[in-house]
Formats: C-alpha cells, structure tokens, sequence
C-alpha cells in the first residue's frame, strides 16, 4: 500500500471537519479562533497534494497567500478578542448576548 | 510499505489526534500546544509532498509566529481558571458534533473516488524549492503578492484602531 | 498611458486611503479635512471610472496579468456602485463621527481600503484575487464595525462578524481548493472551459466544490439557514457602517458571486439551481416575517435586506448561459436600485439617530415628517423604492427581475416572490405612518442638519427616481437616464 493523492485529501478533509466541529461546540473564544486556522491548514494541505499532484506550483502560491492571510486574519482577531476582553472580561460567547429579536 | 507511507500515517495519526484533542481542551493554553503538534506535523506532510519552502514556511510562520501570538494573547489577558466559560463534558458534546459531521466527511471523501490513479508522480528536485516558488510568486503571481501587501496593511491599520489604548 | 489608465479607478481609491492614513498622524485636530479628502478620493476615481467607459467602444473588456484582473463594463459598473456608496457613507459620517466622540481619520481610510477590496472583487478574473479582494474588504468592514470600542454592542457585533466571516472564509477556501483540483487551474474563463469540456472526469469533484463555495457566499450574503449573524452586526455596527454594509458589501459579494456562476459554473448549473432555489424561497420568508416584528429600524431594515437577498438568489437560479435572456442584467439593475435605496434609508436614520445610537426605534420617528420635511419626503421614497411601488428604481428592478425569472420559467419562485413583496409592504409603510400619521410629541430633537445632510439625501433621492424614471421611454428626456438599462446590458456582454 503506498499513500496516494486520495488519502492526503481524506485526511484534510478530516481536519477541516474537526475544525468546523470545534466552532460548531465550543463556546470559548480562543479555542474558536483556533479551530478556524485549522480549518485553513486543512484546506492548506489540500493544496499541496493537488500541486504536487498535477506537478503545479499554482497551488503552493496560493498555499504562501493564504499563510499571509491567515497571519492578519490572526492579527486582527486577537485584537478583537483583547479588546473585547478588556471591556467585558469575558471569553464565552455565550456573554454576547445584548441584542435579541 | 514504503517509507513514505509509514510516515504518511505518523504524521497525519498525530495531526488528526491532536486536532481532536485541540478541540476538546478547557483550558486554550493546552489547546494552543496541541495545535502546536498539529502544525508541527503537517509540515512533515508537506515536506512528504515535496514542498520545501511550505515545510519551512509553516515552522517558522504557523507554529512560530502565529500560534506565538495566539500563546502570547492567552498569557496577556492572564486567563484564570475562573474566566473561562462554563463548558460541561466537552469531550461528549464534541464526539456528537462529530458524529453529525461524519456524512460531510464521508459525502466529500467520495467525491474524491473520481480519481482513478493517485499516484504522486515524480517531480523534478527543483519543485517546491525556494527559487522555484519564487521565482513563480514574483513573474506569474507578481499581482496577488501586490495585493497582499495591502491586506497586510490594513491589518496593521485595523490592529491599531481596535487595540490600542487611545487614538 | 493606455497600460495604466485601467488601472487608475482602483489605484486612486488606494493612494487616498493611504494618503488619508498618513494625514491622520499629520494634522492635529482638525479632523473634518480628512472626510474631504477621502471624499476627494472618491469623486477623482469615479471621474476615472466613467471616462474608462467612455474612452472604450463598448462593450470593452481588458485583462491583465495573466487574465487575473480584469476591466470590463461589468467591473466599471460595479466601481461606480461601490464610489456611490463610499461617498454617501463618507458624507453621512462625518457629523456622525463628532456625535459619537470618536472622530479619527483610520476611519475613512479603512471605507476607502474596503472600496479597494471590493473593486477587486468585481474585477477579479481568479479565484485567488476574487478571494483576496473579499479578505481585504472585510477586514476594513470588521474594524469598522468595531470602531466604536467602548460600546458593547459594537464589541458584540464585531466579534460575531469576525468569527462568521472567518469561518465562511474557510469554506470558500475549500472550495476554492476542491476546484483548483479538479480544474487544474484557478482562473475564471479556464474553468468554464475545462467544465464546458465533454470529457471532464472530475465532476464530482468539481460539483462539491461548488457547493462549499456556495456555502461561504451565502454566509456572506446572509442567505438563510447562513444569516444568524445580520441583523445583530447591523444592529451593533455605526450607523454609517451600516448603510455602507447593506449596500456596498452586499452588491460586491453579489458582484463576486455573479461572475463567477457565469463565467465559471453556468454549465454545472444542473447541481446548483435547485439548492439556490430552495434556498431563495425560505430566505425570502424568513426576512420578511422576522421583519414584521421589528421594533428597531435598524433590525427591520437587516431582515428586509434579507429578503432582497432571497430576491437577488430567483435571479441567480434562472442565470442562464447565453446574454439573450437579460436575467444577469435584470440582477445589475436590481442592485443598483437597492443599494441606492438603502444607503439613502441609512442616511437618513444617521441623520435623526442621537449620541450613543439612541432613537433608532420607528415609535421615536413620529412626527419626523412635518418637522424635517425633507428627511421625511426622503425616508417616504426610499420605502417605496425598497417596496417596488412605481415609478421608483426598485419597482424596475423587481419588475425587470421576476419578467426575466418568468421567461425562464421559473414560475413559482415569482409567484411566491410577489407574495413576499406584498407582505414587505406592511412594514415599510409602518415607518411611513409613523413618520406622517402617529401622534407626535416630536422626541427627535436634535439632528445634524448640516449643507452635507441635504446634498446626501437630495443625492439619492435623485438617483432612486432617476433609476426609475429612466426606464420609461416617455421620460426619456430625463438625460442619460434610459442608458441605466442600457449600462446594465453592456456589462453583462461585456463578460463574454
């Protein structure tokens, strides 16, 4: 048995399910946070295997972009958490709660 | 079995366990380190595919600079015990979700059966390296590398706004 | 020149934003400049726009850097939307900003780095820059969203809107992915062209694709069951913020979600029109009959704009491969209708909203009409503009739109559209009786009359009637006004 391109994408596909399943239960905003970059890691790594499959560089150009995007997606969001920290001193979503209807 | 294969699943086992156990952690600060070895070990993967500049790019930026910040933000904010929110038996809630996720997996992993052959083939020892993914980014990809720039930017524009004291 | 001319709309946008960034640490105090600037900015790039379409025989349509950007009418008409909105929203926001206590210039740069992300959203010609035009545009749109930082609704919004924006993200990225695998290729025209083919073996593939790209725009578009987040980030955000997101962001997210399904997927239409069928029809109950219940003008505008959402999404479905049918352009006119529409709505309740977002409550518009008549005539229009009621804009879009779906023979979908709009009137008009008929005892005291108050709302006014007047061929001495449906139609052929 020799690992093939199916198996690289099954197992992204995995992770970015486990992903999606920790934003889905989680109510801590970090581990959210973090959830969220594996599913971009998963989908990273789905990337590659098709680049490396095709004999493509398009796809790790790509992969670079996102690794930049995914560093100001982190930028921004931490910001976002310290500055909601601050004013509520709460990390649950569930504290977020003021409007309703 | 090849050496490949061997490491193939090493690397993808320990991604996958310490994905779920990332997610089923109280505390972030053990979440963060188990993302850690989750990171750590996709860029084994991708070292496995012949991406060379990725493996070392997602060392140094993922594990390293991003997940630095996440660890740094945590130890910031001094996160007790106390603040944590109220999260009754995770591990349960989130083996159910899961479950409930499984079909997506099960529905996409099939779409992949079109592949007849997936067979790696062989690829040049320049593939993957830094002056081959470079010199692509800077001819071909020039304009979205342009375009990061600006995202790049505005995230420092936006970090400014959002946290700093007083502006 | 030739070479960078194309380049100049987008380009402007980007240096005043970073000229803006820069004026900030400059002046000390004197922050109303900088809304002129930007404003500048603005006008100079709109200016560019329409002399681009002008200089061109139309339909023109220029590519550059390997086909990843793209100039064509489609991409100008969107520009021109885009420009709209910012102007308004930068006009709007000024007095607004002295309200509120938090007058700084990153403001207007991050509305001018948003109309950068959303410019390359309409003109991308890859997945790759469609996908980083809609990062860039909604990382400006989260900072905004949280620029008031010490309200807790703000706070509240902007941590909903960065976790479902990054979580969307994610799906389109997969999706992305999926297809770059199974098309070998991301740019737009090569994969119509690899799933036009009759050989194509990786359909399946393509097709889950697809479908995860779906799921992320319509997060974006706030299509139901993807719409949670919406009406709590328009609640939340700054006014202006708002009007600025329910207009220009939506129109972007639908100017990227066009292109793509009808350049890329329109022969892949076989597995998508059901889904976005199914999905047009719940959206459109839901926003309206959450509408009903509103008590909040904010809130009720985000649930009718949700039921636009489902409008736009019959269009979707009945896209169909060949220009002929005018369903696309029927879409373009909608959006330009609505975006008009509702900026101007949001204009106005910035207008008579107080310090710390107090009165955005339709009970507190009682008597508006008589004592601002202006606001009131405005307010009125823009209602009956967003109702469909004739001869405004938005009763051509929906006019033009559901006779498109028609000829497509999506019958049902129109019928239950039209029941939808009837049940949209009942809300709308209640602002209209409140503002007019309501007992008063004039609780809006206070508003920010200013020079740039009338010229805004007298702005869009203009335009809601002009959009629609045009259309009639006897008004046509209304000048330049019949070409809207003209603009429309060369956009959409400038695609193919």
């Amino acid at each position: 048995m020799i690992a093939g391109l199916q198996s690289y994408l099954l197992v992204s596909a995995i992770l970015f399910f486990i992903g999606v399943a920790g934003v889905l239960t989680r109510k801590n905003i970090f581990i959210i946070f973090m959830s969220i970059e594996l599913m971009l890691n998963a989908v990273n790594l789905t990337f590659i295997s098709f680049s490396r499959f095709m004999n493509n560089l398009t796809g790790q150009a790509i992969v670079f972009l996102i690794i930049a995007v995914a560093a100001a997606e982190a930028a921004i969001g931490l910001s976002i958490v310290i500055l909601i920290f601050k004013n509520k001193d709460s990390l649950s979503v569930d504290d977020f709660d003021v409007m309703k209807g | 079995m090849a050496a490949n294969t061997i490491f193939f699943m090493i690397f993808s086992l320990v991604a996958i366990i310490s994905g779920f156990v990332m997610i089923t952690r109280r505390h972030p600060l053990s979440a963060a380190l188990s993302l850690v070895v989750t990171f750590i070990s996709l860029a084994g993967l991708y070292g496995l595919l012949a991406a060379k500049l990725l493996f070392i790019i997602q060392i140094l930026v993922y594990a390293g600079a991003i997940m630095t910040l996440v660890i740094f933000s945590i130890m910031l904010l001094n996160v007790q015990e106390e603040d944590l929110p109220a999260e009754e038996r995770i591990i349960e809630r989130v083996s159910i979700t899961t479950l409930i996720l499984l079909p997506m997996i099960y529905i996409i992993g099939r779409s992949f059966t079109v592949i007849k052959d997936g067979q790696f083939p062989e690829v040049s020892q320049d593939f993957g390296t830094i002056h081959s993914v470079g010199m692509f980014l800077f001819t071909t990809y020039s304009f979205p590398f342009e375009v990061i720039s600006i995202l790049l930017l505005i995230s420092l524009l936006g970090v400014v706004v959002l946290a700093k004291r007083r502006i | 020149m030739n070479n960078i001319f194309p380049f100049l709309p987008i380009g402007i946008t980007l240096v005043f934003a970073i000229a803006v960034m820069l004026l900030e640490v400059l002046l000390n105090g004197k922050k109303q400049i900088l809304a002129y600037v930007s404003l500048l900015g603005v006008v100079f790039s709109a200016i560019t726009t329409v002399s681009l379409w002008a200089r061109q025989t139309n339909p023109f349509h220029l590519s550059f850097f390997s086909e990843m950007f793209i100039v064509d009418n489609y991409s100008l008409f969107f520009y021109l939307i885009f420009l709209l909105c910012a102007g308004v929203c930068i006009l709007t926001s000024s007095g607004y900003l002295i309200r509120e206590n938090m007058e700084h210039g990153e403001y207007y740069s991050l509305v001018l780095f948003a109309v950068t992300g959303m410019m390359l959203m309409a003109s991308g010609g890859d997945l790759l820059i469609l996908f980083l035009g809609l990062e860039i545009m909604t990382i400006s749109i989260y900072v905004l969203v949280g620029f008031n930082r010490y309200n807790i609704k703000s706070n509240e919004a902007v941590l909903k809107y960065f976790f479902l924006g990054a979580f969307s993200a994610g799906f389109i990225l997969y999706g992305i992915a999926l297809i770059y695998g199974a098309c070998q290729s991301t740019t737009l025209s090569q994969i119509g062209k690899v799933v036009r083919a009759e050989d194509f073996a990786y359909a399946p593939m393509a097709v889950m694709g697809i479908l995860l790209l779906m799921v992320g725009i319509l997060f974006k578009v706030a299509a139901v069951p993807f719409h949670s987040w919406l009406p709590d980030v328009y609640e939340g955000a700054p006014t202006p913020v708002t009007g600025f997101m329910i207009s220009a962001v939506k129109v972007a997210s639908f100017a990227f979600f066009l292109r793509l399904f009808l350049i890329s997927f329109i022969d892949l239409k076989d597995s998508w029109k059901d889904i976005i069928s199914v999905i047009a029809v719940i959206t459109m109950f839901t926003g309206n009959i959450f509408a009903f219940t509103q008590t909040n003008i904010k809130r009720m505008l985000a649930y009718s704009s949700i039921s636009h959402t489902g409008y736009l999404l019959i269009g979707i479905a009945s896209l169909s491969a060949s220009p002929e049918n005018h369903v696309a352009d029927a879409i373009l006119y909608y959006l330009l209708a609505y975006s008009v529409g509702s900026i101007g709505t949001f204009a106005c309740i910035s207008y008579l909203s107080q310090k710390d977002e107090e009165y955005v409550n339709i009970d507190d518009y009682a008597g508006v009409g008589f004592k601002y008549p202006l606001i009131g005539i405005a307010m009125s229009i823009f209602m009956f503009s967003l109702i469909g009621v004739p001869p405004t804009g938005g009763f051509f879009g929906k006019y033009y739109l559901f006779s498109a779906a028609i000829n497509q023979g999506m019958y049902p979908l129109v019928l239950i559209a039209i029941v939808n709009s009837m049940m949209s009137v009942y809300y709308y008009l209640r602002v209209i009786a409140v503002m007019y008929f309501k007992h008063s005892d004039y609780k809006v005291t206070n508003t920010s009359g200013k020079m740039s108050t009338n010229l805004v709302l007298v702005y869009t006014l203009v335009g809601t009637i002009w959009i629609g007047m045009g259309t009639f061929t006897i008004f046509s001495i209304v000048p330049g006004a019949t070409s809207v449906l003209e603009w429309t139609k060369v956009s959409i052929e400038s695609l193919f």
